[in-house]
């Protein structure tokens, strides 16, 4: 039956297009980060500078992990709320939850950018926080959150809060109500039934939550880039410099090429620490 | 002529094999059901004839090979075990579905499906949407619909294995009616052993991927042609014995735990020969212990246990040998009793022998 | 049970107050783009419409929407289609790689935005390959191609073969039972995946800016605004984009499916 065959391939064909492009600039890139470089060129030839250059310097190094422990808190921080509002969500009726979930989409349908730019509004000298601080004289002085770790972290918060929501909520939504109604009939308290049981069975919508916001704040670039002003870089940022300014192409290539590799361990690592948690939720 | 010829169809998915070599005829008008266990292959013999399937081997319907007929150009109505109602199509409209594909007049495919909503007793339902209809609604429709093409025949995938107990018996009894008022030829598939007794004219047991036996319900039940037969349709107690003699049409055997019995057979046994035979659980006698049985066959045993089902009684009695025989009867007994079994030797069917 | 009820309304008002949170940026952005002076202060000093009046002055930001908005349309309609034929043959086909071809097309979800855009740059700088558009266009169809996947798979694998089947042996070709069953039962997932392939490649901007030389897209244009410029001139345009964002939800939501948003 070679009909089916050469149909499948022809359905195909389309999105194989599509991924081999994607895979070709992929690929050409760890090939030129393997490149001799330097400013607008790309040499000939085979060479481990690039990475070397990278990996041996401090000051290299430091972006990767300023990176690593910036989205790490805040990636905390956004699961704290995010399960917040998830759980407020779940235990609320159709109405709200259609309202709450309206806001949230909203968020996610807005350019990164544009709120990003309404956050900047908010927490700058003039902005709102300050005045209200300053208006209840709570502070003497405005404090500077823009252009520092800070407001990026509160941005980097802000901005991952709908990944969050989503698939904790997903994941309450599953847990049978049967199993809340026997551990309270068995005599738990409404604490302890949260702790126990709600909580752990809504672990795997943690986890799904929290691989994709860390990632996303990991290679961040608009956060840091607008809130951080150029005083908080982040790996993004870095790349987009060397390549954008610097015209250093097979250094940023290389660079990207690590990020790469790394937010591939990060995501493995995240994945098995978070099967190891809930290895009792498989049947 | 027959209406469905296959002829050696094998069919395997990787390395495991389907069917092998599977070979039926089915006649014009007949009502035919496969029963089989899950897995024996039936499904896909349907799907091979709807054309839903490759294979190897001859496929003749109505006399032509149908190795390159597509399935849409078949014309042979199917009722698939989910029914495969269109959700965006309302009762008339999933009804009339085939007949607008064959660009009828407007006013012909509103007669005809109101012919077929009459006959499958679904007036009223003609603008509801599947969702709103209950299973056996939705049966209907789906019977419906495949029979407004007018079919060459008519398949139907466990149709009843979806419904309620009562439900399905008034199903059978109108199932079997409307079959034998459009006189189309049918064929069915299922595993539910009374339903195929009760519906089909001719019946085809499978299972493994060949055919054990074909026969009408009665040929079947009664002269099961071998072991897994005589134990998927209905009950059967099996035992083991040995040929001492033969006379005439009668068969003197030894049970594996000594006694003597006397069974019937048509073909001659070479003494000495191992048998193994069945006896149906309705077909023994309960008796109390040592009363002579009227019976030409008789076992003693105690009664095990006695399960209480209405108009009657299924009884485990335990015998010499290691076996437990299971009984249907209407006499009452008390878990504990001894008690003589016995059994006519033309209620028993020998399943193997011996001879070749 | 009083004391659940007290414990959810606890529940609610942190859960609202939260939510409370995320709403009030926007809120100061659509205030300061009401600003009447070139000042960006909220509360806004004066309301005045003259920011979005500016916008039309803006033939940047007109020229970088009219991209955006193509690029987005395009990406969404090819996406669309070509993950509904890759859906064909995923569902109804059996073959050797199944599960491979899946994760192919799903691959550049993986890939972080900075790494897709740099690969993109330094490949067509490779190759001389200067033009926005196409190197935008080409970018666009495989960051939202993933996405589309999602959706329409799931709703095709939601729609049992037997139902073409049975259209099949009714008289329908195979083509005719495709559209006329399949697609109606899949439309909501075609529509689905053409949003989200819509907003994704609206709003893209990681890996749009490694590409912007002739032309430029509307977030990078909005980007660079709000580094360089000093008027609220790109609130406006921000606030005009979060307007028709909250109207097409408000709309979708009336008429359409409401489950979806409910959380789910």
């Amino acid at each position: 039956m070679h009909n089916k065959k050469l149909l499948v391939a022809a359905l195909l064909l389309p999105g194989a297009a599509i991924i081999a492009v994607f895979i070709a600039m992929m690929a050409s890139m760890v090939r030129y980060s393997f490149s001799p470089g330097g400013v607008s060129v790309i040499g000939e030839g085979f060479t481990f500078d690039n990475y070397w250059k990278f990996l041996s310097s401090w000051f290299y190094w430091s972006y990767l992990f300023g990176s690593l422990r910036i989205s790490l808190y805040c990636t905390f921080i956004s699961a704290v709320i995010g399960y917040s509002i998830a759980y407020a969500m779940y235990r609320s009726g159709p109405r709200t939850q259609l309202i709450f979930g309206a806001i949230l989409i909203i968020q996610l349908f807005t350019a990164y950018v544009i709120r990003t730019y309404a956050i900047m509004l908010l927490i700058g000298k003039n902005g709102i926080i300050n005045k209200t601080l300053l208006g209840l004289n709570i502070i003497q002085q405005p404090m500077r959150l823009l252009f520092t770790e800070t407001g990026v972290a509160i941005g980097l918060v802000m901005v991952s809060i709908p990944f969050m929501v989503f698939p904790i909520l997903a994941s309450l939504k599953n847990i049978s109500p049967n199993v809340e109604m026997a551990s309270a009939s068995l005599g738990a308290t409404p604490m302890r039934i949260f702790w126990t049981v709600t909580f752990s069975l809504s672990l795997p919508g943690v986890a799904a939550g929290v691989v994709i916001v860390y990632l996303f704040e990991l290679t961040s670039y608009i956060v840091p880039g607008l809130l951080g002003g150029g005083y908080a870089d982040m790996i993004a940022n870095f790349i987009y410099n060397k390549a954008m300014r610097s015209f250093d192409y097979t250094f940023a290539s290389a660079a990207a090429v690590i990020t790469l590799v790394l937010s591939g361990i990060v995501v493995l690592s995240l994945n098995k620490l978070f099967d190891r948690l809930t290895r009792h939720e498989r049947a | 002529m027959a209406l469905v010829e296959l002829q050696n169809i094998r069919l395997s998915y990787g390395n495991v094999e389907v069917l092998k070599g599977v070979s039926l005829r089915l006649e014009s008008a007949e009502f035919a059901a496969v029963l089989g266990p899950s897995g024996c292959g039936k499904t896909s013999l349907l799907r091979i004839i709807a054309g839903f399937s490759e294979y190897t081997g001859t496929l003749r319907i109505d006399g032509q090979d149908v190795a390159n007929l597509p399935p849409h150009r078949r014309n042979i109505g199917i009722v698939f075990q989910d029914y495969a109602l269109f959700p965006h199509q309302t009762v008339e409209g999933n009804i009339g579905y085939g007949l607008r594909l064959r660009s009828l007049p407007r006013s012909e495919i509103r007669d005809r499906v109101g012919a077929l909503l009459d006959l499958l007793k679904l007036n009223g339902f003609a603008a509801r949407y599947p969702e709103h209809l209950s299973g056996g609604q939705r049966q209907r429709v789906a019977i419906a619909r495949a029979l407004a093409i007018e079919p060459k025949m008519l398949l139907l995938d466990e149709p009843l294995s979806a419904l309620d107990k009562k439900l399905r018996e008034e199903m059978q009894v109108e199932l079997r009616q409307i079959q034998k008022t459009v006189g189309i030829t049918t064929l069915f598939v299922t595993h539910d052993q009374e339903e195929a007794l009760a519906l089909a004219d001719s019946v085809i047991v499978m299972t493994e991927g060949t055919i054990r036996q074909v026969g009408s319900p009665a040929e079947i039940y009664m002269r099961p042609a071998d072991a897994f037969v005589a134990e998927f349709i209905g009950q059967s107690n099996l035992f083991n014995a040995v040929v001492t003699q033969m006379r005439g049409n009668d068969v003197l055997a030894r049970l594996d735990s000594g006694e003597s019995i006397v069974l019937k057979s048509d073909a001659p046994i070479n003494p000495r020969s191992p048998i193994v035979f069945s006896v149906r659980p309705e077909r023994l006698r309960i008796g109390k212990h040592g009363e002579s049985a009227s019976l030409e066959n008789a076992l003693d045993g105690k009664i095990q246990h006695v399960i209480f089902m209405g108009s009657h009684s299924q009884v485990r009695v335990a015998t010499a040998g290691n076996r437990s025989i299971k009984v249907q009867t209407s006499d009452c007994c008390r878990e504990g009793d001894d008690v003589t079994l016995s059994w006519n030797s033309w209620d028993t069917v020998i399943l193997s022998s011996g001879m070749s | 049970m009083s004391v659940r009820k007290t414990q959810h309304l606890g529940m609610r008002a942190i859960g609202g107050a939260l939510i409370l949170v995320l709403v009030v940026p926007i809120v100061v952005l659509i205030g300061v783009s009401l600003n009447s002076g070139v000042e960006q202060v909220f509360p806004p000093r004066g309301l005045s419409l003259r920011w979005y009046e500016n916008l039309a002055n803006r033939s940047g930001f007109v020229e970088a929407a009219r991209l955006t908005l193509m690029l987005a349309v395009g990406s969404a309609l090819v996406s669309v289609l070509v993950s509904l034929c890759a859906s064909v043959a995923l569902t109804r086909f059996r073959f050797v790689g199944h599960d491979v071809v899946l994760t192919l097309l799903l691959s550049p979800l993986i890939v972080p935005q900075v790494v897709v855009g740099m690969g993109f740059l330094v490949t067509l700088a490779g190759l001389g390959i200067f033009n926005s558009f196409i190197s935008l266009a080409l970018l666009h169809c495989v960051i939202t191609l993933p996405f589309t996947v999602r959706v329409v798979l799931s709703a095709m694998s939601g729609v049992p073969n037997s139902l073409e089947q049975a259209a099949q042996s009714l008289g329908a070709t195979p083509l005719r039972a495709f559209f006329q069953i399949t697609i109606p039962q899949i439309a909501p997932g075609l529509a689905a995946g053409g949003i989200f392939a819509f907003v994704t490649s609206f709003e893209n901007f990681t890996a749009s800016q490694f590409l912007v030389w002739d032309r430029t897209t509307l977030p990078v244009a909005i980007y660079t605004s709000v580094q360089t410029e000093n008027d609220p001139t790109a609130t406006a345009l921000s606030s005009l984009i979060v307007l028709a964002v909250v109207l097409f939800i408000a709309i979708f939501n009336r008429f359409v499916a409401k489950h979806m948003f409910s959380g789910g």
